[in-house]
């Protein structure tokens, strides 16, 4: 059990730490994910060792009072997998206390990886980056440096415009 | 008056209009997606969080269909077609053509030759023009009910207050635009880098923005081309029709006026902030990264799992202590080998503990038989 909580607390600090900050950070060889999923299988499992011993000792405790010799068999298959555990739940009034909890624990451990997965997520975002500058251009006044050509000069297009629709065709 | 003079009648040409600019009219007026390519640097993600004032143009319109035809005069011939004339209220002199069932004006588009110069200075107006729409069938035969309509349209310099401006991708946005009219502005001598000392500029300066200045010989330049026939015209539809100046009519007549001064308006802005005089705003640059975002709420399943869990290690430990006479033997199949069932139904568990009960099935051996 402690090992399990230890896993948790782990699971938490490297989410504490890492909220917030950019994926391009995480350096470790297994990703954010993979580091993720490996301690919470390792949380579950360790969980689940502690609960099946619980409801193994749960088997002696329970015939301290006088009890059909049925709930052998239900004790044991609870401790072996979540099927066991559902037959005592749906008998939940004689094995009611300790062992409920027990039982449910075992049943509910099985969403445990799927809904860690959805733990971390990943959004766009942006990062200001000091060592780099953006510019727009802006006009606060205009002199094209026009020329200044005799008056009645024949009206064209401008010869610039001309190469551009040369090009254009051409 | 003289200054006037200068300004006007010397450069009454659009031979010295900034190339750039005039292409930018044409790109205005006929190309489908204005494409303006700004002058910009960024790679990523970048974010300019202050406001930027900025010379520009803008256009406007007003439907002045009413008032101008009733000017119309118009000129019957005995074998030809009909000549009419008329003036829009701000003094553009539109002249049109009509003969029957054979060919007649579809679009004329015509600029105001009038100064702009006032008491209080110089009006930031660069252009005035009307623009003359008959919507003649392409089909059939031009006819007296053809429906017309006229247009009163200006060019003005004009402040752009820029905010929220950003760019991502190689793409420039500018979030919201304010347009701020100018007052008149003064003709005075400034050095100017293209033109060199003393060059003419009009200075519009006024509380609250800053000084806009424009080169009076490209203000000239700028009336020239509005005046000449590259961009008045007349647009003709029906046959054996005389060849036209077509000038800029057809593109009016494709878009509307209202469209084409404001396509024509936001082709001259991009064009302006293009110009060598132009300055630069710097701000500030992102990188495009993946954000860690962690949704605290998915781990309460596994937490509340730990707390039920060590609940019920505690709860089986402070059982366990209370009946001291059950031995730690948890999944232990041996203690179930060794207990038995008494004639008076009571289960009777082995003394040992589970450590001496190990030691005991590491001795002994069996085989299963049938009873």
């Amino acid at each position: 059990m402690f090992a399990s909580i230890l896993c948790t607390a782990a699971i938490a600090v490297l989410l504490l730490k890492w909220n917030g900050r950019t994926l391009e950070e995480w350096a470790f060889y297994f990703s954010l994910n993979t580091t993720i999923s490996t301690l919470t299988t390792a949380a579950r499992v360790t969980l689940l060792v502690s609960v099946s011993a619980c409801l193994s000792q749960g088997k002696w405790l329970h015939f301290v009072k006088q009890s059909k010799l049925k709930a052998l068999d239900v004790f044991d298959e609870a401790s072996r997998g979540p099927l066991g555990a559902l037959t005592m739940i749906l008998h939940v009034k004689t094995y009611l206390g300790l062992s409920t909890i027990a039982a449910a624990v075992t049943i509910l451990a099985l969403g445990i990886a799927p809904v860690t997965q959805e733990v971390v997520d990943y959004e766009q975002g942006y990062k200001p980056v000091a060592s780099q500058s953006a510019y727009f251009s802006f006009a606060h006044n205009y002199s094209s440096g026009a020329p200044i050509l005799d008056p009645g000069a024949p009206v064209s297009i401008s010869r610039s415009i001309v190469v551009h629709l040369l090009m254009c065709i051409y | 008056m003289f200054i006037y003079s200068c300004v006007y009648t010397d450069y009454l040409t659009d031979e010295n209009i900034d190339p750039n600019m005039q292409a930018a009219i044409y790109r205005g007026l006929y190309q489908d997606r204005v494409s303006w390519t700004p002058d910009f640097d960024c790679h990523s993600n970048c974010t300019w969080p202050g406001v930027y004032t900025v010379l520009g143009v803008t256009g406007t319109c007003e439907n002045v269909t009413v008032a101008t035809l009733a000017t119309k005069r118009c000129f019957e011939s005995t074998q030809g077609p009909r000549h009419c004339n008329m003036i829009t209220p701000s003094g553009v002199k539109l002249n049109t053509t009509f003969f029957e069932t054979v060919y007649g004006t579809a679009a004329a588009l015509n600029a105001n030759t009038t100064d702009m110069y006032t008491d209080q200075g110089w009006s930031p107006t660069i252009a005035k023009y009307a623009f003359y729409d008959r919507q003649i069938d392409s089909v059939g035969y031009p006819k007296e009910s053809d429906p017309e309509a006229v247009w009163d349209c200006s060019l003005s310099l004009v402040a752009n207050r820029y905010s929220q401006v950003r760019s991502e991708f190689l793409v420039l946005t500018i979030g919201e635009t304010e347009q701020i009219a100018l007052e008149e502005g003064q003709l005075g001598l400034h050095d100017d880098p293209n033109e060199g000392p003393s060059a003419y500029h009009m200075t519009f300066n006024q509380i609250g923005i800053p000084e806009l200045t424009l080169s009076a010989r490209d203000l000239g330049a700028f009336k020239g081309f509005f005046l000449s026939n590259l961009f008045t015209g007349t647009t003709l539809r029906g046959e054996s029709q005389p060849a036209p100046q077509l000038g800029c009519s057809q593109a009016f007549a494709n878009n509307g006026a209202r469209e084409a001064t404001a396509r024509l308006a936001k082709s001259m802005t991009d064009a302006l902030q293009q110009n060598p005089a132009s300055g630069r705003n710097f701000g500030s640059y992102s990188l495009a990264v993946t954000n860690i975002l962690v949704k605290w709420e998915w781990l309460a399943l596994l937490v509340a799992l730990e707390a039920a869990g060590s609940v019920l290690l505690i709860g089986t430990i402070m059982r366990a202590r209370r009946q001291k006479d059950v031995h730690l033997w948890k999944s232990s199949q041996s203690a179930l080998l060794f207990s038995h069932i008494d004639n008076d139904g009571l289960l009777v568990a082995p003394s040992e503990s589970p450590k001496v009960l190990e030691k005991e099935v590491r001795s002994i051996t069996a085989q299963l038989m049938k009873a």
